[in-house]
């Protein structure tokens, strides 16, 4: 192929002068994917896309344990990769409630909210039946949990836990949740959060983090855990020690009339207690009828999150302590948040509801 | 010299993300209280200062803005509220520097002035607006700041209510939001905005302010899932199409993050301050419309407004503001006409007629704002592709038009497409308003005038227009060129001379604007004799400060307006 200094946008019928390029190209290191302007792009999106595809199945080097690696020539910033193929999408029963993204992937309800510093306060009945589901939710994560041991993949701890949930009469909720493909989240060593279940297994020394969320007679139920895997080494227990303790200090200072934003004080000063950092990309957030909505919970120091709480105010908490930088990025499957230096990342939730004399943590191991 | 709590705020100016540059610019004290001055020459287009919207404080904000939305407090009360509230925090608030700055920095207000020091601004239209403030202040206190305070008592303890909620509280608060709020966006709306909120105003300004007002109602950003919304609502299958990149600014990123690895983990936190500047477009800016000096201190139009806008709203008034006006009120032209014509049925009919009217005639204007909102219209989703001076097209040409719709919205009151119809004016120089040009020659035409604008709209249309073009050129002096039919060079648009019937309307005209203007004129015992020039010498040489000093503008500006209206329309008589 001709080289030319100038280059031409890819889109159908277009031959315009392009300096522009798609993103995910760049990242997968394929050329010359130029475009003219984000429209073109855009119209061009359908058919272009596939190259991603072409290229994760003209696959480089395997990643580790004989599957492959989709994304050749993505710079990991640690040693974890992908194992795919991902399993098939696991089905849910008729008779189950969906919430309104099951099908499209889009979660029309919660774009469909007219402000974002509208936070709802539940009444006792509606308090009634998230506890239900939240108790639903925790034994879910338990029975996955107990699953976790060297040697067994994510994608069956996801079987596991999609298996739970639907013979209890929920529905998973990450399953197609803005195009998420399995039914839970695995986040394993540098995984920050978000960690799409695939078919590597785990190793001994891994801490992983399972997030699980179950969609109930109408209400989200939403907690996460991390847990070792075979033997993890003392650093590795100390922070996933202080990822617990940070929740369960932030959890401490929930009561009517206290700010959202000051919840981040806390757990930032724990965490750096102990030389860890804190995510701030990803915040804990408010659910009950809606997986995700107001508050928006950073849980970092000084941060400008609005609200006072209220009673009746459902909500998670989820700090994200990593043992080195607190930055992160992004595979190239849009999902998986990793560490940039690769250092590991921990962190536990709970869904709770603000009462009178200051919190119920609906998810608690009864 | 600079004092603590200043460069205190400057610190966290620049922890938070606000940019500007210390060798340009310089923060200090000057004749109006802070103020930006310029430390070297500086071009015109300079970036002065950039503050993301991420530490803007607003209604929507603040702690507090699930309450304040839950019980639709909004405008400048939920701005107060706002700011009493993260001021009651002390240093725990995310603004307490900005706060801090504020709490020793109390505007001057007019309001603040004891009551015999109001009462000698009573004949000035001033006067009522600083009356009706201060009852909208203590009213708004009484029916919103005290029982919404009562309803959250988890968060307004009894001690924190009595140290920072008190009326007095309120009163000093909302002088900062009325001397400092700055319209941001249809996110934030009205809000503070430290740092730009230091530039003072000028008649003859040499920066403005720039902000993307066209954000997301829901969560404030540029673009997001609420927008995109309605584009794709109908599409099946609908899949986000990622930004297009640029490829050396990936290599830039990429760059970066090799350098950013290569540090200790120490540099992580220098670059807290930065990190929610995601939406590096998302800022309000001062930008300098020209070239300035050293030493020059750069000002912003806060906007057209008369002095008493001024007065009431920023404690400051303009000697010789051009935007100043007197108001007519329409009940001040009925009598007029009354007085002259004896025939209330037939004043009755006419007004009613100009009122129902009037909009095809001065309606033409909207439609081009319109228009020009659409094109303007910027925050497409390809914002962060653009190269940087495609953006700032964008930027300006829609800000511009912000202008014209501020303009619009002072004007012309609370509603958009409506204004009060019984409120007109006298421009600075005197003259009266278009509506009342146009109004006082529907009172007065002959009966077979009225009948044929009433029934065509053109005709009526080219009456107006006579009026208007007779008004340039006979009391303007305006010369007004036409293109002649046969191709030749454009030639002088002559008038022709007024029939005796037309010779009687205008006489008429001017003796019941005339008789409108003493209406107001008499009560200050002004005449087309008097010397408000005066006035504003004995004024100047009262030795007076603050709003007692302006209060004192205003009064003489109304009266130098009036005075010119009685001068200008009785030479006009004269001439007849």
């Amino acid at each position: 192929m001709a080289t030319s200094s100038e280059q031409i946008c890819q889109g159908m019928n277009c031959s315009k002068p392009a300096t522009l390029q798609c993103p995910s190209c760049l990242k997968l290191n394929i050329p010359n994917s130029f475009f003219c302007t984000q429209t073109c792009f855009k119209d061009n999106w359908a058919t272009h896309k596939a190259i991603h595809k072409i290229a994760a199945m003209a696959n480089g080097p395997p990643g580790e344990a004989g599957g492959s690696d989709p994304w050749p020539g993505y710079k990991y910033s640690g040693t974890l990769r992908p194992v795919y193929p991902l399993s098939p999408r696991r089905a849910v029963p008729e008779n189950i409630q969906r919430p309104d993204y099951a099908e499209t992937g889009i979660p029309v309800s919660e774009q469909n909210i007219r402000s974002s510093s509208t936070i709802e306060a539940l009444p006792k009945e509606d308090i009634d039946v998230l506890r239900k589901v939240c108790q639903i939710a925790r034994e879910v994560i338990d029975i996955g949990a107990a699953a976790v041991k060297v040697g067994v993949t994510t994608d069956e701890i996801d079987r596991i836990i999609h298996e739970a949930t639907i013979e209890r009469g929920g529905y998973p909720s990450p399953l197609n949740y803005n195009g998420f493909k399995k039914s839970c989240c695995t986040s394993v060593n540098e995984v920050i959060c978000h960690g799409v279940p695939d078919m590597r297994p785990l190793k001994d020394g891994d801490i992983v983090n399972l997030d699980v969320t179950v969609y109930k007679d109408g209400f989200h139920a939403d907690l996460n855990e991390t847990v070792p895997v075979g033997n993890v080494d003392a650093n590795g227990l100390r922070l996933i020690k202080n990822a617990r303790e940070c929740l369960e200090k932030a959890i401490a200072m929930v009561k009517p009339g206290a700010l959202y934003r000051d919840l981040g004080n806390v757990i930032e000063k724990h965490a750096k207690s102990e030389g860890f950092s804190v995510v701030k990309t990803y915040c804990g957030h408010g659910i009950h009828r809606l997986f995700h909505c107001a508050p928006n919970i950073p849980h970092y120091a000084r941060n400008k999150a609005i609200g006072v709480m209220k009673v009746g105010h459902v909500f998670t908490i989820e700090p994200m302590i990593n043992e080195g930088t607190w930055k992160d990025e992004m595979w190239p499957d849009n999902w998986t948040a990793v560490t940039q230096d690769g250092k590991r990342s921990a962190q536990f939730e709970q869904t709770m509801v603000v009462t009178k004399t200051g919190v119920e943590i609906l998810t608690a191991r009864k | 010299m600079t004092a603590q709590d200043l460069t205190n705020f400057l610190a966290w100016a620049e922890e938070n993300g606000i940019k500007w540059d210390k060798n340009a610019i310089e923060v200090r004290e000057g004749k109006h209280g802070l103020g930006v001055y310029a430390k070297k020459n500086l071009e015109g287009g300079f970036e002065a200062i950039q503050v993301p919207k991420s530490i803007v404080l607003s209604a929507v904000s603040t702690g507090i803005a699930n309450l304040l939305e839950e019980e639709n407090v909004e405008g400048y009360v939920g701005l107060t509220l706002a700011g009493m509230y993260e001021a009651s925090l002390g240093t725990e608030s995310v603004w307490s520097a900005y706060l801090a700055l504020l709490a020793n920095r109390t505007p001057v207000m007019a309001s603040d002035l004891p009551e015999d020091a109001r009462e000698l601004m009573k004949k000035c239209e001033a006067y009522a607006d600083i009356e009706t403030d201060l009852k909208d202040m203590q009213s708004d206190y009484d029916t919103i700041v005290v029982p919404f305070i009562e309803k959250h008592p988890d968060v307004f303890t009894e001690d924190i209510k009595a140290k920072f909620f008190s009326f007095e509280n309120f009163r000093i608060m909302t002088a900062h939001v009325s001397t400092r709020a700055i319209d941001v966006d249809d996110f934030h709306v009205s809000a503070f905005v430290p740092f730009v909120d230091f530039i003072n105003h000028s008649s003859e300004p040499n920066a403005e302010h720039l902000a993307h007002e066209d954000v997301c109602e829901v969560c404030g950003a540029l673009s997001c899932e609420h927008m995109d919304e309605s584009d794709e609502s109908d599409d099946e299958d609908v899949e986000e199409v990622p930004e297009l990149a640029h490829e050396n600014k990936e290599k830039r990123a990429a760059a970066k993050k090799a350098a950013a690895a290569a540090k200790d983990s120490e540099s992580d936190d220098e670059e807290d301050g930065d990190w929610e500047d995601e939406d590096p477009e998302n800022t309000c800016d001062i930008v300098l419309d020209e070239d300035i000096k050293k030493g020059d201190e750069i000002t912003r139009n806060y906007g057209p407004f008369p002095n008493k806008i001024f007065l009431s709203k920023y404690g400051f008034a303009e000697i010789g503001n051009p935007d100043d006006t007197v108001t007519i009120q329409l009940e001040m032209i009925r009598k007029a006409a009354d007085g002259i014509l004896n025939n209330a049925a037939l004043v009755e009919e006419r007004v009613k007629w100009f009122l129902d009217t009037e909009d095809i005639f001065i309606g033409e204007s909207d439609d081009e704002d319109s228009d020009e909102e659409h094109e303007g219209g910027c925050c497409d989703h390809d914002h962060e592709g653009h190269e940087h001076h495609d953006h700032e097209h964008t930027h300006v040409a829609k800000e511009a038009m912000a202008d014209v719709d501020e303009e619009d919205e002072e004007e012309d009151s609370d509603d958009e497409d409506d204004f009060p119809r019984d409120i007109m004016y006298m421009d600075s120089d005197g003259a009266v308003d278009d509506r009342i040009l146009m109004l006082m020659n529907v009172l007065f035409m002959e009966q077979e005038q009225f009948d044929k604008i009433q029934e065509s709209v053109d005709v009526a249309t080219e009456y107006f227009n006579d009026v208007f073009l007779r008004r340039d050129i006979e009391e303007n002096g305006v010369e007004i060129m036409e293109e002649n039919e046969d191709g030749t060079e454009d030639s002088k648009v002559e008038l022709e001379p007024l029939t005796d019937a037309a010779r009687q309307v205008r006489k008429n005209v001017l003796e019941a604007i005339l008789a409108v203007i003493r209406l107001r004129a008499d009560a200050y015992n002004v005449t087309d004799k008097t010397t408000a020039e005066d006035d504003l010498e004995a004024l100047l040489n009262a030795n007076l400060s603050g709003p007692l000093f302006y209060g004192g503008v205003c009064v003489q500006g109304e009266k130098q307006i009036l005075q010119s209206g009685l001068k200008h329309y009785g030479d006009l008589l004269a001439a007849i």
